[in-house]
């Protein structure tokens, strides 16, 4: 085995395994999309209802959610928004996604139409998403999401 | 050179191949979930709050150099509008001069540390100038870092008016 051959089997796992490359920006492949959405469809149903085992496993331990009010959520407050029936998705539509990944990060943004009742209000104004995701222990896990109105006054 | 000279020669570059091998794959291994650390880690935050300073230095002084090295290719901002920009349209908003930061102030951060991957969350009290209107309200933003080539660079970006609560 010389010298030469082990850099060249090197350069070829490197090439052959571009999910190794370190944080590089590029679009996930269909299969990551794919179970990015699959665990996206998962948390829509589960938030449809309230399914608290499903949605403690999508949401990480220290996800960060930062509402259409601007209000700073924690995991516990989130489940406890659902499970009290506080928060309710009364349809759920969101589409017109992008993804970026970086590693086992994956970046998806969206608009959501979905209209949801917090604390007795109706919201049906459209507002623009981040959810972040990352893969812990083989599973894609909700990390951090921001949601914001879209063309609201300023 | 003798027989045991060119074999020890040989056996050498094995060695140094075998470990460049090692540093090799050491270096593009990817992040796993072995690596997530829930814990902040004082030395990550330093390190975000300084790359997010020299933001905000940056953007007031329009130095595009820097702008350019702070955020990744892939950058996904959404503003307070709603409105989605990529790296090229919000580097193109602050060197038109459409987007001003007339003052910085932010407070009240949370950090999520995942190996290369940071959660930035926090509240912006800046005064920031948008085609012309001025915006003072209070905002939470989220930003997510990622370390690339050894550099913390902003990949996403978010802000969310803080609501009246009296609505």
């Amino acid at each position: 085995m010389s010298a030469g051959y082990i850099l060249r089997m090197i350069g070829l796992i490197a090439l052959v395994c571009p999910g190794m490359a370190k944080a590089q920006t590029d679009v996930p492949s269909p299969a990551i999309q794919q179970e990015v959405l699959k665990t996206e469809a998962a948390r829509d149903e589960a938030m449809q209802k309230a399914d608290m085992a499903v949605l403690n496993r999508i949401y990480a331990d220290n996800v960060v959610i930062v509402n259409t009010r601007g209000v700073h959520l924690t995991k516990a407050q989130r489940l406890a928004d659902f499970q009290s029936g506080d928060l309710k998705f009364l349809s759920f539509d969101q589409g017109d996604y992008s993804f970026h990944s970086y590693g086992d990060t994956v970046i998806l943004n969206g608009r959501a139409n979905s209209a949801v009742q917090f604390h007795g209000k109706i919201n049906r104004v459209p507002r623009k998403f981040t959810l972040t995701y990352i893969k812990l222990n083989g599973e894609w896990q909700l990390v951090a999401q921001s949601e914001t109105l879209i063309d609201q006054p300023q | 050179m003798n027989l045991q000279n060119s074999e020890h020669t040989y056996m050498k570059k094995q060695r140094v191949a075998v470990l460049m091998a090692i540093m090799a794959l050491g270096a593009i291994r990817p992040a796993s979930a072995q690596d997530a650390k829930h814990q902040p880690d004082a030395e990550i935050q330093k390190a975000i709050l300084a790359v997010d300073n020299e933001r905000y230095e940056a953007m007031q002084k329009k130095d595009m150099a820097t702008l350019d090295r702070l955020h990744g290719d892939g950058l996904v901002f959404i503003n307070t509008k709603g409105r989605m920009l990529n790296k090229a349209e919000y580097m193109e908003e602050i060197r038109s001069g459409n987007l001003k930061f007339l003052s910085v102030e932010t407070d009240d951060y949370t950090f999520c540390i995942y190996g290369d991957t940071v959660i930035m969350s926090g509240r912006a009290k800046s005064v920031v100038e948008y085609h012309g209107v001025v915006n003072k309200r209070p905002r939470r933003f989220t930003s997510v870092f990622i370390k690339m080539q050894g550099q913390w660079r902003l990949v996403a970006h978010q802000a969310t008016l803080i609501a009246d609560e009296t609505n």
